[in-house]
């Protein structure tokens, strides 16, 4: 420390140290990480593929379940034509898309905090509770919508379809 | 007299259909009532009006004008969901395709139209209807599992299971060969006779009519009677 030539950096604790060299100056050790060639691009690279990837399984999950329901299309038109009310059939829709949305949440819930575990050390693994609750909510959400279309077609079938 | 017991009147009749800049006549003035214990057959060719028919006598869809009186009721100024209750209680189709959901047992068929009211199944009069039509011994299969008379006959225990007063059947035996034809005629003959129900049975198999007590052919949109 005496010779301000050779040292060129120091990381410390406790930004209250005096004795270093005038021509070093201070940074947050978080500020210099970013410094690094490459480190900034990497984790914007990583994020985008990960809110991409977040964003379009949502998209999908929201498309899946419409699909399933208008699948069934000409079994609903059925079901009118017999006087099954729509109040039933709407609802019907609703808690299974509810059932399935969530269901599927908790099991991918689960499966990634057992893949973590299962990692262990080989690879960064870190449960941050904020980011699970908003993507988990983001796919309900993104299934409610699924279900809320599908329930607008069912209301919507013409049961004189049912006989032709 | 007799008048007294129709379950279903058609007072002038019309349906068209706007298409494009042309208006279809697709029911043309029609004048009917069928009796309880009645089983009624409409035959006529590929386009002529006999769904339009069936779903106007089954409150599918409403005439453009006239008249239609279900068990009495006038169903003609009722709205989606009138209709829809009228159709539960008082109607029961037995269509073309087989009218079963292909994920539901046999069982889990009639149980749906139960749950749909909010009540539990009615096992005696399920039972019942599973021992008048023969099949019994299928209520845990699904539809998949089913020959086309058997699937027919289920979707005719369905029918009948919230006991309506009006059948109406369109083209019910469309796949089956003769025998299995005939044997299902005969039991929707034997709702009308025994059970007293008005049965309205759209078919293009002539053979079927010695079964009926009133034939009519639908031709051009004009109902009239078969000589
Ligand atoms: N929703 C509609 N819009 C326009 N035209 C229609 C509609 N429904 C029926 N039609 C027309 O009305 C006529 C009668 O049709 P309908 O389906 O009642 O015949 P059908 O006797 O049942 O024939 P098929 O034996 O082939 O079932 C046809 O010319 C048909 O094109
Ligand atoms: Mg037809």
């Amino acid at each position: 420390m005496k010779d301000s030539q050779s040292l060129s950096a120091a990381v410390i604790k406790d930004s209250n140290v005096s004795r270093l060299p005038e021509s070093l100056s201070f940074q947050t050790i978080d500020d210099y990480i970013f410094t690094l060639p490459g480190y900034g691009a990497q984790v914007a690279t990583f994020g985008t593929m990960i809110g991409f990837l977040i964003f379009i399984s949502s998209f999908i999950l929201a498309i899946f379940i419409y699909i399933l329901t208008t699948q069934k299309k000409n079994i609903f038109g059925i079901l009118k034509a017999e006087g099954i009310p729509n109040r039933y059939i709407s609802r019907s829709v609703q808690s299974q898309v509810i059932l399935l949305a969530t269901t599927g949440m908790l099991i991918g819930l689960g499966l990634t905090v057992l893949s973590g575990l299962g990692f262990g050390d080989k690879l960064p693994f870190m449960i941050q509770p904020v980011f699970f609750l908003i993507i988990s909510s983001l796919f309900l959400i993104c299934a409610a919508i699924g279900g809320i279309a599908s329930v607008r077609v069912v209301t919507k079938i013409d049961p004189v379809g049912a006989i032709g | 007299m007799a008048k007294e017991k129709a379950l279903l009147q058609m007072i002038d009749v019309v349906r068209d259909f706007k298409q494009g800049g042309e208006v279809v006549h697709a029911l043309k003035k029609t004048n009917l009532s069928i009796m309880a214990g009645q089983l009624v057959a409409i035959i006529g060719p590929s386009g002529s009006g006999k769904s339009t028919f069936l779903t106007i006598a089954g409150g599918l869809q409403l005439p453009t004008s006239g008249v239609v009186l279900i068990e009495k009721t006038d169903i003609t100024n009722m709205n989606s969901k009138q209709l829809s209750d009228i159709r539960l209680n008082r109607i029961g189709f037995i269509l073309q395709s087989s009218n079963l959901v292909p994920f539901l047992s046999v069982d889990q068929q009639l149980e749906l139209r139960s749950r749909a009211v909010g009540q539990s199944v009615n096992k005696v009069s399920r039972d019942k209807i599973f021992q008048e039509l023969g099949i019994e011994s299928l209520r845990s299969k699904y539809p998949s599992e089913l020959s086309g008379g058997e699937r027919q006959r289920v979707a005719i225990a369905k029918a009948i299971y919230g006991d309506p007063n009006i059948i109406l059947a369109d083209e019910p035996t469309a796949s089956l060969d003769t025998k299995k034809a005939f044997e299902v005629v005969e039991i929707i003959a034997r709702q009308a006779k025994d059970h007293k129900k008005a049965v309205i049975m759209v078919t293009h198999d002539e053979r079927l009519i010695k079964y009926c007590d009133v034939v009519y052919v639908m031709k051009d949109g004009i109902l009239s009677l078969k000589k």
